[in-house]
């Protein structure tokens, strides 16, 4: 069976700085798969070698079967990337800017008009979808570009750090967003954040990640019972620091 | 897709009122510029229309001197004349006098023996002192002695001639010239003196290329400016990841700008014809000193404004290409606005050393060289269609030029990832870094 998606020994170097460090994951179809670490740890990098942005110093990655390097174009058709603090384009209303992205991936017809109509039901601003973006919120700014990723039904929605900087309310909304799509719709979703405690409210499988190394990857329970800790940030801190209190 | 995209970067520029202020400044500013300058215009003329005041210091007290001041008194219209009584005794303090009677525009030194130099019918010695009380533009108020002096030789030379039968209009201009002026390179001939009617079409050729700077620097400004957003608000990582060729962002970018700057530069044109004709009309009112005439650019053949046209359009194709590439190149809108002055020095250098050149005296490859590079190009085109003739092989330069603007958008567009990107911006960063670093006296 084809893996959504399988990173192996990935190495990313930056100049003499090495990001990643030969990490190996896979992630199966319709699983929402997190990406846990601190700030610094790859993360990032990681994602954006997986959405065709960077290319791997040494190691593989594929895609739905397919090379992030050689059939990055094929890859781009069948996934979604949302960057950690993306903007948005502030004199488009989001309407416009959603239907945008609908033409760029259906052009203009049945397909273009039923993604749009998605999005603005995953978006939910109601009237606010008309006004230009820079009148809006953090929070909105975020579900617009959240509904741009998954309005497209990619095979593989990857959203980095979705809730970064988001209130309790709006990160909130955000995750109950990402869990009933990705139920309903049975897509794979790649979730990235420092916040252990919300990747564990998400995902039932997980990569734990530091200094460009993968600590431990499996699915939470399992996690959870074999290292005898309660929730992701004492697993972490006891994958760094051998001891939930050292 | 493509089309979606140019859309939305039309959008986003065209609804900036940042991006279009400085075109809309060049609109308006322009004509209001004309306007103000015409006050100070036609102040200068009617300075020139009062009578002049002028103070008349008598230290010969002859026959010939008294007769002098009774002529001028006999002009009132022209000249509003008193006597400033002063001994003959004492050495004469101009700057005393002068303080006393500051309401003067000039005081009138007769010299001792200015009688027998009359009667001698030799060079008269006369002292003008011009006292100068503000200092306008166009300088009307300190040229006005001419007035006075040019009535005293009149005067004078009226007297010397007394019984001679020769009149001194004829003495003074023997020859009724008539000048005409032909323009070797366009091939025609014009009424008048040659110096006047180089002024004239130089001061059109010399205004129009600071609009085109204008306008170019503008253009460049907006484009990597919107390039540079991308970068900084991380909306490029999004588009990088759309399946879409990377030349279609680079594209639609571009295109985007260069439609924006179409609309702009149009709007600032018009500013600047404005500016014209409101200087034209100024200059007509003022009968005297000046000819110049700066819309005579205007009334130009209809092929060389297509020439120009064209080629006003490669120049925004161009601008907006190397802003786009400018913005690509920097991770913020900080970092563009550094890397842009110097370059827009780069680009723009040649072409304002090509408005004080001739042109026409350039050797064929330097010739091909200047009309093949855009904003060069369109800086040669506005001088010689105004001063020379453009050359019978311009459309093939045109043709190089546009080649060379896409091969930049082809290079550029080879280069669009993220990865390259983001290495060749960091470059640029450490680059302004070491220089920030430079200036403050720290140690690389």
């Amino acid at each position: 069976m084809i893996k959504a998606v399988q990173v192996e020994k990935l190495v990313k170097a930056f100049g003499d700085f090495l990001a990643l460090r030969g990490i190996t994951f896979t992630v199966e179809e319709g699983e929402v798969f997190g990406l846990v670490g601190p700030n610094g740890a790859g993360k990032t990098t990681t994602f954006r070698i997986i959405a065709t942005l960077l290319l791997p110093t040494s190691g593989h990655v594929t895609i739905c079967g397919k090379d992030v390097v050689k059939e990055a174009n094929e890859i781009r058709k069948i996934i979604s990337y949302l960057p950690e603090d993306a903007g948005t384009y502030r004199f488009l209303t989001g309407y416009e800017y959603l239907k945008l992205m609908a033409e760029v991936y259906f052009g203009k017809g049945k397909d273009a008009e039923e993604a749009l109509e998605l999005g603005i039901k995953i978006a939910g601003l109601g009237e606010r979808l008309y006004d230009k973006m820079k009148n809006y919120s953090k929070g909105m700014k975020r579900r617009i570009q959240l509904a741009r990723a998954l309005m497209i039904m990619p095979r593989v929605a990857i959203l980095d750090e979705p809730t970064a900087g988001l209130d309790v309310l709006h990160a909130k909304e955000i995750r109950n967003t990402i869990k009933e799509f990705s139920r309903t719709h049975s897509i794979t979703v790649l979730v990235s954040s420092h916040n252990m405690n919300e990747i564990q409210d998400i995902c039932e499988k997980i990569a734990v990640i530091n200094e460009g190394v993968i600590l431990e990857e499996g699915y939470v329970d399992e996690l959870l019972d074999k290292h005898s800790v309660d929730n992701l940030e004492n697993l972490f801190i006891k994958l760094v620091k051998g001891d939930v209190y050292a | 897709m493509l089309k979606a995209l140019i859309s939305k970067e039309f959008k986003e520029l065209i609804r900036n009122p940042q991006i279009m202020i400085g075109f809309i400044l060049s609109a308006v500013l322009m004509p209001l510029m004309g306007f103000a300058i015409t006050i100070p215009m036609k102040e200068a003329v009617q300075q020139i229309a009062q009578p002049l005041n002028v103070g008349v210091i008598d230290l010969d007290s002859s026959f010939p001197s008294r007769q002098l001041f009774n002529f001028l008194n006999s002009v009132p219209q022209a000249l509003k004349v008193r006597l400033l009584n002063v001994s003959a005794q004492a050495p004469l303090n101009l700057t005393k006098i002068a303080e006393e009677n500051i309401d003067l525009d000039l005081i009138l030194v007769i010299p001792k023996g200015y009688g027998s130099m009359v009667m001698n019918r030799t060079f008269v010695k006369l002292q003008y002192l011009v006292i100068v009380k503000s200092s306008g533009f166009f300088g009307a108020n300190t040229a006005r002695y001419t007035i006075l002096e040019q009535m005293i030789d009149n005067y004078l030379g009226a007297i010397y001639l007394q019984g001679t039968g020769i009149q001194l209009e004829i003495v003074k201009d023997p020859v009724r010239a008539n000048i005409s002026t032909f323009m070797a390179r366009k091939g025609i001939l014009l009424e008048g003196d040659p110096s006047q009617i180089l002024s004239s079409l130089s001061f059109a050729a010399f205004l129009l290329p600071l609009a085109l700077f204008t306008i170019a620097a503008t253009v460049i400004q907006m484009s990597s400016t919107s390039m540079a957003v991308e970068n900084e608000e991380k909306t490029l990582e999004t588009l990088l990841t759309l399946p879409i060729p990377r030349s279609y962002i680079l594209m639609a970018k571009l295109l985007g700008s260069f439609m924006v700057s179409i609309i702009g530069s149009v709007a600032s044109l018009i500013g600047f014809v404005a500016y014209f004709y409101t200087f034209d009309i100024a200059l007509q009112s003022v009968k005297q000193g000046f000819s110049i005439k700066t819309t005579s650019l205007l009334s130009l053949d209809y092929t060389n404004m297509l020439y120009l046209f064209a080629s006003i359009i490669i120049t925004l194709f161009f601008t907006a290409a190397v802003g786009t590439i400018v913005g690509a190149l920097s991770k913020d809108t900080r970092v563009a606005s550094t890397i842009l002055g110097p370059t827009v020095s780069f680009i723009m250098i040649p072409a304002f050393v090509i408005a004080f050149m001739d042109v026409g005296s350039l050797s064929p490859i330097y010739k091909a060289l200047v009309y093949s590079f855009p904003i060069v190009q369109t800086m040669a085109v506005l001088k010689e269609m105004v001063l020379g003739s453009l050359p019978a092989e311009l459309p093939v330069y045109m043709g190089f030029s546009v080649v060379l603007s896409i091969a930049l958008l082809y290079a550029s567009s080879k280069l669009f990832s993220l990865e390259t990107l983001s290495r060749l911006q960091r470059k640029v960063s450490s680059i302004r870094f070491l220089r920030k670093r430079g200036s403050r006296g720290g140690s690389p």
